[in-house]
């Protein structure tokens, strides 16, 4: 196991490389110019080129990019071009929010997912089944930002029971915390969970018809134990599979949902940064999600051996 | 033109606050709530101008007063809360450079000299108690005594001169520094006088520094935190003479500043705080607004005004501003280097038509640059407004009976490419095949690539208009500099005498010639005038400036109980 993750983790250095040479060239062919960002669009060629020679935008890209990395390695992601603070206090202090967000929505729709997939699997054809599927349905063809609005005008503005905007810190102000949380949850968690519910559905409809399920009902084991120790078991490697992906959907959700919600966090950085040419934030930002993503996916890895033995990490 | 110049000052002394000067403002605008009241015609109009569809709609405003409803206490402990789309980029009024960033200044900071609601220079918001061009090239000020920076450094000539050397800094990366690039010195005879030495006289001046040049920033908080744009921390740390002191920002949430309990004016602020929310979806600040979190939003969108309409216990403001939407046109090559090409072009668009139609009619034909915020606009003049007849006739003299093909460039936002889409449905009905193409970078591309036969976009204007025929047609503007602007020595000369003459009238009378040259040179087509929409709260009290920006500090709002 131990040579495993070694050697994934090595593997992973190689792909957050080219993540790099990846994040470095897409920032750079937006288009756009960073300058033009900085000095407003009424600013003179002389006063653009200038801006751009303090910004070391001149040098060769190679250059530029050798030196990035080279910050990088040391966690210095450079300085923001407008407002020149350091990239990594401005992504500290915008990861509270995101990972509340982010870790709630996967608590959510992975465990309401599963719930929901599995009742729709056993009581096939009956109203909990109907329920999944309207959800499944519903929940892929719903963007982010219209259920986000849909949710504002009918739980902030018809009916007053949240605020429609704004995240407050949990150690601030946990009840008012936890209001602003709801509806970006909910905006997020849906497809997360429509996913999650028609994949473990199908899932489990496939494993319920196996023939050792057929044999584990037949030696008189109790209904709840072969769901647990033979249907949940087999069925969840796809969904674990489904559910690392997850993280890198709800990291791109984030952007969508934070701005409509007006959540301060790395979603919403990443957008302002995008439309502000700040090459060193978004650069910044895909390579912690790169890092975020090559994770989860080694710990989905790693849990493929715990549920089904026959996975050899030789 | 110096001699000119020297002439027309020498015989117009004047000192604001009483001063020809001020009354010449005062008369040509008429009331505050509408700049319209300007009726007299200057003699600029142009003969013969179409009205076809032309003619401005009625200006229509309510509510954009500040004096608090009747009969009803004040609530000095109220907050102002409103939003912005985007985060301020530096509370240094200096190195900031959007157009987002004064609403916020203007409460933290004074002005050397400001304007009131009808863009009209007045001491009693000013820092400069009265100003006086003692020579052509000599402006003297007298300052306020008595007032001091929120840090205790007290505002003095020495501060004044400390402000002008940041604008002028390299360090400090400002865009403002070609708005004062008149002044040679700054000298400070004693505490409460500034004198500005100018290398030439400079009409305008007075009225930039009512903008960012104009700012005043504590001296001391400027050498503590340091001004520079790359190393220094003074924008993150403002400290002004304002109504309010700095009172916190997390980037893309919010912005608080709170009451200073000594400002200089009496009995001012008349409310306890200003937030704003960085909210970057409208839709999200509408509903903000519904549910009270918000009790001002401001620049609303057309379409969301009207359904706001709705709204209980809302007032509405609709107010004629400066902004303006143009197409600058590249003039340095075919087809847009035959002026007749250009003014058939101008010619072939129905603004009232797209305006109506798209803009819910809270906009109005431009004509130039002036708008009619502007304390110059003459409401009288007319433009190259829609005209069929006219059309064929430039065509004919542009040799281009048939039409001619050419590309528009734009933005990425939706309502711009519907609205240029609805202008090419409308000129291809003359043989005009204009080409529409969005473009997240099209400025720099007009400018740097020369991508494009000439651009879109809604220009924010300017309280002072000579900025803006400087920046968008002179030689040393951004577009005749990077190529894709015709140069024309008879412009220059025009635009140099504007900038030299100081009184109003004058001024008014040479900035509307300079904008019958350009209509005949076909260098811009002007498309409308956006009226600045917001709406707030039934308690809340404010004035709406002609600028379309937020005015929060002074006594520029109130709230009742």
């Amino acid at each position: 196991m131990l040579a495993f993750v070694i050697r994934r983790l090595l593997v992973s250095v190689v792909v957050l490389f080219f993540v790099t040479i990846i994040g470095f060239s897409i920032t750079h062919l937006l288009p756009g110019d960073p300058v033009t960002s900085i000095l407003g669009e009424t600013s003179s060629s002389e006063a653009r080129v200038r801006v751009r020679q303090e910004l070391n935008l001149n040098d060769p890209v190679v250059t530029q990019y050798v030196k990035w990395v080279g910050g990088a390695l040391h966690l210095d992601f450079g300085k923001t071009f407008r407002q020149g603070s350091p990239v990594s206090t401005e992504l500290r202090t915008r990861l509270a929010p995101t990972l509340e967000l982010g870790m709630t929505s996967l608590v959510f729709s992975f465990v309401f997912g599963l719930g929901l997939g599995v009742m729709a699997a056993v009581k096939r054809n009956g109203p909990m089944d109907h329920l999944a599927r309207f959800i499944g349905v519903i929940g892929i063809a719903t963007p982010h930002f219209w259920l986000g609005l849909l949710l504002i005008v009918l739980l902030a503005v018809k009916l007053h029971w949240l605020p429609a905007f704004g995240y407050v810190p949990f150690n601030e102000n946990p009840s008012e915390n936890v209001k602003r949380m709801i509806m970006p949850v909910l905006a997020i968690s849906l497809g997360q969970l429509a996913v999650l519910v028609r994949m473990v559905r199908g899932t489990m409809i496939e494993v319920l018809e196996e023939d050792y399920v057929r044999t584990a009902n037949a030696k008189g084991l109790s209904r709840l134990l072969v769901l647990r120790r033979h249907v949940l078991r087999n069925g969840m490697i796809p969904v674990l599979t489904v559910a690392g992906l997850q993280v890198a959907r709800i990291a791109g959700g984030a952007a969508v949902v934070e701005t409509v919600f007006a959540i301060p966090g790395i979603g919403r950085l990443t957008a302002e940064a995008v439309q502000g040419h700040e090459y060193n934030v978004v650069q910044a930002v895909m390579l912690m999600s790169g890092v975020v993503i090559v994770l989860a996916n080694l710990l989905v890895d790693i849990a493929y051996g715990w549920l089904d033995p026959r996975v050899s990490y030789s | 033109m110096g001699f000119v110049a020297r002439r027309q000052v020498s015989r117009r002394r004047f000192i604001v606050g009483g001063s020809a000067f001020s009354a010449a403002f005062l008369a040509a605008c008429g009331g505050s709530s509408s700049n319209n009241g300007n009726n007299a015609n200057t003699g600029n109009s142009k003969a013969g101008a179409a009205t076809v569809g032309g003619t401005p709609p009625p200006v229509t405003q309510v509510a954009v007063t500040s004096t608090p409803i009747v009969g009803r206490a004040l609530n000095r402990s109220a907050r102002i809360t409103l939003t912005n789309g985007v985060d301020i980029d530096s509370f240094d009024a200096v190195s900031g450079t959007g157009g987002d960033g004064q609403q916020f200044l203007w409460t933290v900071f004074d002005n050397l000299v400001s304007y009131d609601a009808g863009l009209r220079l007045t001491p009693a918001r000013s820092l400069a108690e009265s100003w006086e061009y003692t020579d052509p090239a000599t402006l003297t000020f007298k300052l306020r005594k008595g007032v001091t920076f929120h840090d205790g450094t007290p505002f003095n000539a020495q501060a004044v001169k400390v402000n002008w050397q940041h604008v002028i800094n390299d360090g400090s990366r400002s865009g403002a520094t070609a708005d004062l690039q008149a002044i040679d010195d700054v000298q400070t005879p004693d505490e409460s006088t500034a004198v500005f030495k100018l290398k030439h006289p400079d009409g305008g001046l007075l009225t930039k520094l009512c903008d960012r040049p104009g700012f005043q920033s504590s001296p001391t908080a400027l050498t503590k935190y340091g001004a520079d744009f790359k190393t220094g921390d003074y924008k993150r740390n403002p400290v002004g003479t304002g109504a309010f002191t700095f009172d916190g920002w997390q980037s893309s949430n919010y912005i608080r500043v709170k009451r200073n309990p000594n400002y200089w004016q009496k009995d001012a602020p008349a409310i306890e705080g200003v937030e704003w929310k960085i909210i970057p979806d409208p839709n999200t600040s509408l509903a903000a607004f519904q549910t009270g979190d918000l009790n001002l939003l401001w620049g609303v969108a057309p379409d969301r005004f009207v359904r706001a309409k709705s709204f209980a216990k809302t007032r509405f403001g609709q107010k004629p501003g400066v902004s303006i939407g143009a197409l600058t046109l590249n003039t340095a090559r075919p087809p847009f280097n035959n002026a007749h090409a250009s003014r058939a072009f101008s010619y072939a668009i129905d603004r009232k038509q797209i305006i109506d139609g798209l803009l819910a009619g809270t906009a109005r034909p431009a004509a130039t640059w002036v708008g009619p915020g502007n304390a110059e606009f003459d409401p009288n003049y007319q433009g190259l407004w829609f005209d069929p007849a006219k059309v064929k006739a430039e065509l004919q003299q542009a040799g281009l009976p048939d039409g001619f093909k050419f590309l528009i460039i734009l933005g990425t936002s939706p309502t711009d490419l519907q609205l240029m889409q609805a202008v090419q449905a409308q000129v291809a009905q003359f043989g005009l095949k204009m080409d529409v193409q969005p473009d997240a970078a099209y400025t720099a591309k007009f400018q740097d690539d020369h991508l494009g036969d000439g651009f879109y976009s809604a220009y924010s204007g300017r309280a002072e208009p000579s900025q803006s025929f400087n920046f968008k047609d002179a030689a040393k503007g951004v577009y005749a500099s990077s190529g894709t602007k015709a140069i024309d020595p008879q412009f220059e000369s025009m635009l140099a005498d504007l900038e030299s003459t100081v009184d109003f009238q004058q001024r008014k009378t040479k900035l509307y010639k300079l904008a019958d040259f350009v209509s005949d040179h076909g260098w811009d087509i002007f498309l409308w005038h956006a009226d600045t929409l917001a709406i707030w709260n039934e308690t809340v009290s404010l004035d709406m400036f002609g600028d379309g920006k937020p005015h929060l500090g002074q006594r520029d709002v109130s709230v009742t109980a």
